[in-house]
């Protein structure tokens, strides 16, 4: 359980964290998303105990990770740019990681070395970018953490390799209840993998839910109505957004699919359907309502 | 699923950095063992061998200690240089990650706490110094014993110099972790390591000199093993004192006071405490910006900046005798070195408006300093203590008295010196005579050149010492043409002071090595007449007892009558003069007598070494007297 209270970090006069507040259950897949700055890889820092917290608090089972060995043994930190010992094979990095993490299976190293395709026997610095982070995610799983806390390690990664990831880590979740959080600025990455989202922007975090809550209680629909009705035609409905383009008419509805079915059918269409809402879409919508430019944000 | 206890134990980190930090340097340590070896037990090797096959040379136990020592000696300037660039390299090895965000990322989300980090670094880069330094020196001393040195002179001596190379290592590993510790980026922490040690001793140095041509009766005299003049600076504290003659037999020190190694312990463990709680502090995201604190890169710019600055004013000064040129130096050297420094810390010249704040604080330090000196450092220039106070008062006139030394000639001290002659003053008469004249001195000094100005020029020194009862020391000291050359009034003064003070008789006896020689000390002796037109003839001459201690006496009288030169210098401006000059008994076994008291009753033989020749001018009638009585110079040699 990682519980974060007013957490707030400074670089100089940049607030990165501006007190932020929410908690993450153990065994979820939580996804950090937001634009470069938004403060996604702060937060993962923090988190991971290498920076110290300007205000506020953070705690990884009822315990502040920096400076704490003991919460530190239970969390991996892959950075955005990992790190590896100069001139190291991944085996080098097997040998310095045996040392310290307490969990390190040996068994499970060798799995993960036959499951991705890379040489354990080269040097990581020869290697391309997506295969270095093959190399760290080796480690991070062979170190079996609590905690896995990923920054952009989709990034370089094949679709290939990005789906042995996803499948690989769900695994992980689903056997040892690991807590997984991954910051990434695309949330099409995040779409199929995590299970809740955090959205920061500037330091804050605009809004947390679980995924599948948020997906369920939205709903898109296109319907060709002759004459094009006013909004208020379709009251009782919580309409989000509504976009016409002649008689084509393109709203996102918050409420039940049969409850907005009902409703479109009385207004004689002479087509509608009910599709399905992609992860952006949902965030676009949410972010409008609240006020917020989400292509600011996004983007 | 998780243990708690693992790796939770500080112990356990240690361990853990260490040995993984031992394997980052493996390589390191084989090489500066490698080049430890041939830069020192294989060129000690090859000097002993030389020494033995040496067939031209009769060698002896001392010949073979001295070559050994010189050799260790000599070689040890080259260790301590290649140690000192290795412990900067596993420096950076061992720290650069703090340098790093993308290591500082790894190393920091590790399950280990930043002291056990630091530590178990701290000391494989200690283990990864010392083991080359300890194998080496120990190959040394086996060296020493195959060429049947002394095992307890070689153990010792051998022994004593490792444990200082060690403790100096410490002490610059130490620092350089500090600076490490400190700064954003591993270019930051080199220039500064070199900044600091190049610029501290310099700094102290140029002040002293500056501070010594402003304030009347100040002369800082610093040696390279003076413990202020490089004690933040620990490479300069290592590598300096070596180009100072060693001292030899049990002298584990290199020569340096018990002083300087306490300071170098204390400094030592104080920079680890300090390095282990700004590195508790300091904060992650500092990799890569300059400076994790502020304060080392405020210190190391002030001090380049006044280094600099008056570094370069003392060399116009000196260069011109100009004291305006003192103010142009200062000035055009200390901006230069500011914006130099801004610009290399800040990596352009963005913050260079800003820093000028930082320039405005070392202008008026100096101010502050100069108007300090020039106004007489708060009655320092004017302060001489009441005779109740004196017990003793030291005169050192460079050139205005003889200069010998005495050195041990038993066998197992290795021509250890044991005194040397130190005119002083200890009538209760002759000491209110030289504190009325100083007094007088002072107080019309103050008088005529108040505030005080910068000399121009700088000549030998003359210094009193007073000893005071209560075990104070005063010390003044003031420039001294002896020859009456002076050019401006306030040295013409200050040659006036000092003839006075060395007319005192006391000063003449103390002064002078014939009031301490005793007939026996006297091997043999020659007479030099040298004339303006004739060529020198040189008269050797064997005395009887009673002879040596006839002309003793006579040279005493004309010594203290003015008409014999006992002093170092012996020439005076005159046509035809006769030289007489004594060759010493080597060695000479000590009788009861002034020698003796002086050498605190020295029970062994010693060797009398310096001055040996005494100037007969033309009204010298004591001495004349007597080779005439005896008819040295015109029977030639007179063996008796």
């Amino acid at each position: 359980m990682i519980e974060v209270r007013n957490l707030t970090k400074k670089f100089n006069s940049v607030n990165a964290l501006d007190g932020i507040s929410f908690s993450i259950g153990s065994g979820s897949l939580f996804g950090l998303v937001g634009s470069n700055g938004a403060g996604k890889s702060t937060f993962l820092r923090t988190l991971a105990g290498i920076y110290e917290p300007d205000g506020g608090e953070i705690l990884v089972d009822g315990k502040t990770p920096f400076e704490n060995s003991d919460v530190k043994s239970k969390l991996f930190f892959i950075s955005d740019y990992p790190y590896f010992l100069p001139q190291a094979t991944l085996n080098d990095m097997a040998d310095f990681y045996i040392r310290i993490y307490p969990n390190w299976s040996k068994k499970r190293y060798e799995e993960l070395c036959r499951l991705f395709p890379i040489s354990a026997k080269d040097k990581i610095s020869n290697m391309s970018k997506g295969m270095q982070r093959q190399a760290a995610l080796i480690c991070a799983l062979a170190a079996q953490p609590d905690y896995l806390l990923l920054d952009e390690i989709f990034d370089g990664l094949d679709p290939v390799m990005r789906q042995l990831l996803k499948r690989i880590v769900s695994g992980e979740v689903a056997q040892r209840d690991m807590t997984v959080i991954v910051a990434s600025h695309n949330l099409r990455e995040l779409e199929d993998f995590c299970d809740h989202i955090g959205l920061f922007h500037k330091g804050g975090v605009v809004f947390e839910r679980d995924l599948d809550e948020l997906k369920l209680g939205i709903n898109k629909v296109q319907a060709v109505l002759k004459p094009t009705p006013d909004i208020r035609e379709f009251a009782p409905l919580d309409i989000v957004k509504m976009e016409n383009r002649g008689s084509l008419v393109n709203l996102v509805v918050r409420g039940s699919k049969e409850e907005i079915l009902n409703k479109i059918n009385s207004l004689h269409p002479i087509f509608v359907e009910i599709l399905p809402l992609t992860l952006e879409e949902v965030f676009i919508s949410e972010m409008e309502v609240a006020g917020y430019d989400i292509d600011n944000i996004l983007n | 699923m998780t243990s708690t206890i693992f790796l939770t134990d500080g112990w356990r980190e240690f361990k853990v950095t260490f040995w993984m930090a031992l394997k980052k340097i493996r390589g390191m340590i084989a090489l500066l063992m490698l080049l430890m070896f041939i830069g020192f037990p294989m060129i000690i090797m090859i000097m002993m061998s030389n020494v033995v096959n040496n067939t031209q040379q009769v060698f002896t136990v001392d010949t073979l200690n001295s070559a050994y020592t010189d050799g260790v000696s000599l070689m040890l300037i080259f260790v301590m240089m290649l140690l000192l660039i290795f412990t900067v390299v596993i420096a950076v090895m061992l720290f650069c990650y703090l340098h790093r965000k993308r290591s500082v990322d790894l190393f920091h989300s590790l399950p280990i706490r930043r002291t056990p980090m630091l530590l178990g670094r701290y000391f494989a880069g200690l283990t990864a110094l010392f083991a080359p330094i300890l194998l080496n020196f120990i190959i040394v001393s086996i060296i020493g014993l195959s060429y049947r040195i002394d095992m307890q002179y070689s153990f010792s001596f051998v022994g004593g110099k490792m444990l200082w190379c060690m403790l100096m290592i410490a002490a610059a590993l130490t620092f350089s972790v500090f600076m490490a510790v400190c700064t954003g980026t591993s270019f930051d922490m080199v220039i500064s390591i070199l900044g600091v040690n190049a610029a501290y001793p310099l700094l102290i140095y140029v002040s002293s000199v500056f501070a010594s041509h402003l304030l009347p009766g100040l002369k800082i005299a610093l040696t390279p093993k003076t413990t202020v003049l490089t004690a933040f600076s620990p490479f300069a504290a290592g590598f300096l004192p070596l180009f100072y003659p060693f001292g030899r037999n049990g002298d584990l020190t290199g020569g340096v006071s018990a002083g300087f190694l306490i300071w170098w312990i204390l400094c030592t463990l104080i920079l680890l405490g300090a390095s282990i709680f700004l590195c508790r502090r300091r904060k992650s995201e500092c990799a890569e910006s300059n400076f994790a604190f502020p304060i080392p890169k405020i210190i190391i710019r002030f001090m380049v900046t006044a280094v600099s600055g008056i570094g370069f004013g003392v060399l116009l000064l000196m260069a011109t005798g100009m004291p305006v040129s003192f103010f142009i130096g200062v000035i055009s050297g200390s901006l230069a070195a500011h914006i130099v420094v801004e610009a290399v810390y800040s990596r352009g010249f963005q913050q260079m408006r800003k820093s000028f704040a930082w320039y405005g604080v070392f202008a008026a330090s100096f101010l502050l300093f100069y108007g300090v000196l020039a106004t007489g450092f708060f009655g320092y220039d004017t302060r001489v203590p009441n005779a109740a106070e004196v017990e003793k008062i030291e005169v050192t006139a460079p050139n205005s008295r003889a200069e010998n030394q005495f050195y041990s000639a038993n066998e197992n001290e290795h021509f250890r010196k044991i005194g040397e002659l130190s005119p002083s003053i200890k009538d209760k008469e002759n000491i209110g005579k030289v504190l009325n004249i100083h007094r007088t001195f002072t107080e019309d000094n103050r008088k005529t050149f108040f505030p005080y100005a910068l000399k121009g020029r700088e000549y030998e020194n003359f210094v009193l010492t007073y000893h005071l009862k209560n075990g104070g020391v005063v010390k003044r000291s003031y420039s001294y043409t002896y020859n009456n050359s002076a050019e401006d009034a306030a040295q013409r003064r200050s040659d006036e002071m000092i003839e006075q003070i060395t007319q005192i008789d006391e000063y003449h006896k103390t002064a002078s090595i014939l009031f301490y020689l005793e007939p026996e000390y006297i091997d043999s002796l020659n007479i030099s007449m040298i004339s303006k037109n004739e060529e020198a003839k040189e008269i050797p001459v064997v005395l009887n007892r009673n002879e040596k201690t006839e002309l003793l006496e006579a040279l005493r009288k004309d010594c203290l009558n003015g008409t014999v030169n006992c002093a170092f210098n012996p020439y005076r401006n005159e046509e035809n003069f006769m030289n007489i000059v004594f060759r010493y008994a080597d060695p000479v076994t000590l009788k009861d007598g002034e020698l003796k008291t002086l050498l605190g009753g020295y029970s062994g033989k010693i060797n009398i070494r310096g001055t040996n020749n005494f100037a007969l001018y033309s009204n010298a009638v004591n001495t004349k007297a007597v080779i005439d009585k005896y008819g040295w110079c015109k029977s030639g040699s007179t063996a008796k």
